[in-house]
């Protein structure tokens, strides 16, 4: 189910937190949601679920989420890993939950199974761990088997082997043609889990693409070579417009030419190459320059 | 609605403190009709002014027990936490996205609160008389006078559970829900009324949780102070359902 955010807007007193922001989650794919701090991320998906009031609307399947119904089996959402009643046992609240969609009894047995919090389902979720929590926020998102999975902060708490259970089960659930739009901070694990962005700075859309655009666009893409003769290689790279800098004893960095180009360039220049390596700029170094100057909440300095 | 009036059931019936609020109304309502019926009865007095054994007991006493700011507490208690958890452990947003259309949510919560109001203040008449039936008294024959009674009773207990979840909807505040009705109607009325005089003698004949009180208790001017009562209770039933439906979760 293909989820339009259409124009959505935010505004607390003077400050615009989200700002006509529109942008599709399609089915099939992961959606990463990313932005600095303060950038309006959760409020962005409490307006797309109707929970803030705002401008704008978000249509899931081309109607509103009211149109739906059980609303549970469109969109599950995990907004929070303290969202539930302290004394309520697990189970407890996921039957409670479950009763828009009239979810059996058997169905939260399983998901209990399937998050692995089989063996405290009657306990009272007020003593879980945080990575406990997001269990229970997750399995309360995935109760109704829902076409479009909303989740905030979905990883925040989890240990190594539980993000990597939930990266693996997110792209099973999207390979199902299912919507999933995630937000995280963990941004290593967001490259590794989504295959497409939307990133907000400022409550507003920096970019709408997928991820292998999105990293594109970092300076920090170029190629690395090295060779015995750097300065000559430079010379020859020049006469085909491809230009190199030097970087340390021996070695040369080219922003604006392929391996495949510098190697051609190299074997015509008969000048022989040590090393020749296509540097890839990680989600983290794209992400952290194009909203280096849209940060809210940026740490400050040195030590004084 | 069906399925909002689930989820509210469920969520109503999951919590402990839904049961211990019940039992401790129940148990509240035991022992004032028990002092109720020491005190009738001269039974607490001194040995020879104590009555024969079996002592008739008229039904509006053992009424007055369940109605009592100090055992309606406990009910208000179990109005307040159908917002009021909601609110303190963020699960309304779980809640307003499986229901966006908040008027369901609204009216199952109020609905379901008023129905298990409506249980809990009967099993209270059959604790009351369980409790004469053990000490031994006897009530007097039930007359139309004393139907209408338990019904304008309870109609009171429904409006003093309305109007602390009606309080905690907009404060979204679990104990300002349960405590307003209580200070109002023990302390600021009582001290507003004493601080009046004789000025302002309309304003004492519009304070709500007097009106409701003196409704319940079948004293005079019944329809003026049912009509007081009941106009607080939807104006501020209305007041909290107009901000909930327009503030963000």
């Amino acid at each position: 189910m293909i989820v339009q955010a259409e124009q959505l807007g935010k505004t607390y007193g003077s400050v615009k937190a989200v700002d006509n922001l529109s942008f599709t989650v399609t089915p099939g794919h992961i959606t990463g949601f990313l932005g600095p701090n303060g950038s309006g991320k959760s409020t962005t998906m409490r307006l797309m679920l109707g929970l803030d009031r705002g401008q704008g609307r978000t249509l899931y399947g081309g109607q509103a989420l009211v149109a739906h119904k059980p609303v549970s089996q469109v969109v599950g959402t995990h907004l929070d890993a303290k969202f539930f009643h302290p004394k309520r046992t697990a189970r407890r609240h996921l039957r409670m939950l479950g009763a828009e969609a009239g979810v059996s009894a058997q169905r939260v047995d399983e998901v209990l199974n399937l998050v692995g919090l089989e063996s405290v389902a009657d306990k009272a979720p007020g003593s879980f761990s945080l990575g406990m929590g997001q269990r229970l926020g997750l399995a309360s998102a995935i109760l109704a088997d829902p076409q479009v999975l909303m989740l905030d902060e979905p990883a925040n708490g989890l240990d190594p082997q539980s993000i990597q259970w939930l990266r693996d089960f997110l792209t099973h659930y999207a390979q199902r043609g299912r919507s999933v739009l995630v937000s995280s901070h963990l941004l290593s694990e967001m490259q590794l889990m989504a295959d497409h962005l939307v990133v907000i700075a400022r409550g507003q859309l920096i970019a709408d693409e997928s991820m292998a655009q999105f990293v594109a666009r970092s300076t920090k893409n170029d190629v690395f070579v090295r060779t015995n003769d750097p300065f000559g290689l430079m010379t020859a790279l020049q006469t085909y417009g491809i230009v190199a800098a030097v970087e340390g004893a021996d070695g040369l960095t080219i922003a604006n030419g392929t391996t495949d180009q510098v190697g051609s360039v190299a074997f015509h220049a008969g000048i022989a190459i040590f090393e020749l390596t296509a540097r890839r700029a990680s989600l983290e170094d794209a992400f952290l320059e194009l909203t280096s100057d849209a940060q809210d909440f940026a740490v400050g300095g040195g030590a004084a | 609605m069906s399925a909002a009036l689930l989820y509210e059931w469920r969520r109503i019936t999951s919590i402990r403190s839904t049961y211990i609020c019940s039992l401790l109304f129940l148990a509240a309502t035991g022992a004032v009709t028990y002092l109720l019926y020491q005190v009738t009865s001269g039974a607490a007095g001194p040995p020879d002014q104590q009555p024969q054994p079996t002592h008739s007991v008229p039904l509006e006493s053992v009424i007055s027990a369940g109605t009592n700011p100090i055992s309606i507490i406990f009910l208000t208690v179990i109005a307040a936490m159908a917002f009021g958890h909601e609110y303190r452990y963020g699960t309304i947003r779980l809640t307003l996205s499986e229901f966006p259309r908040r008027w369901k949510v609204f009216a199952a919560k109020l609905l379901v609160i008023l129905g298990w109001t409506v249980v809990v203040f009967a099993l209270s008449f059959v604790v009351a008389f369980v409790v004469l039936k053990v000490i031994g008294a006897d009530l007097d024959p039930t007359t139309n006078d004393s139907w209408l009674s338990i019904g304008r009773t309870l109609l009171g207990a429904l409006g003093y559970c309305a109007f602390a979840f009606a309080i905690t909807l907009l404060t979204r505040n679990l104990v300002l829900g349960v405590v307003t009705p209580l200070l109002l109607v023990a302390v600021i009325e009582p001290l507003l009324k004493l601080a009046l005089g004789d000025r302002f003698t309309w304003l004492p004949q519009i304070l709500p949780m007097s009106a409701g009180t003196d409704y319940m208790l079948g004293g005079e001017d019944l329809l003026h102070n049912g009509l007081v009562f009941l106009a607080w209770v939807v104006g501020l039933l209305v007041a909290g359902y107009i901000t909930f439906e327009r503030r963000d979760a």
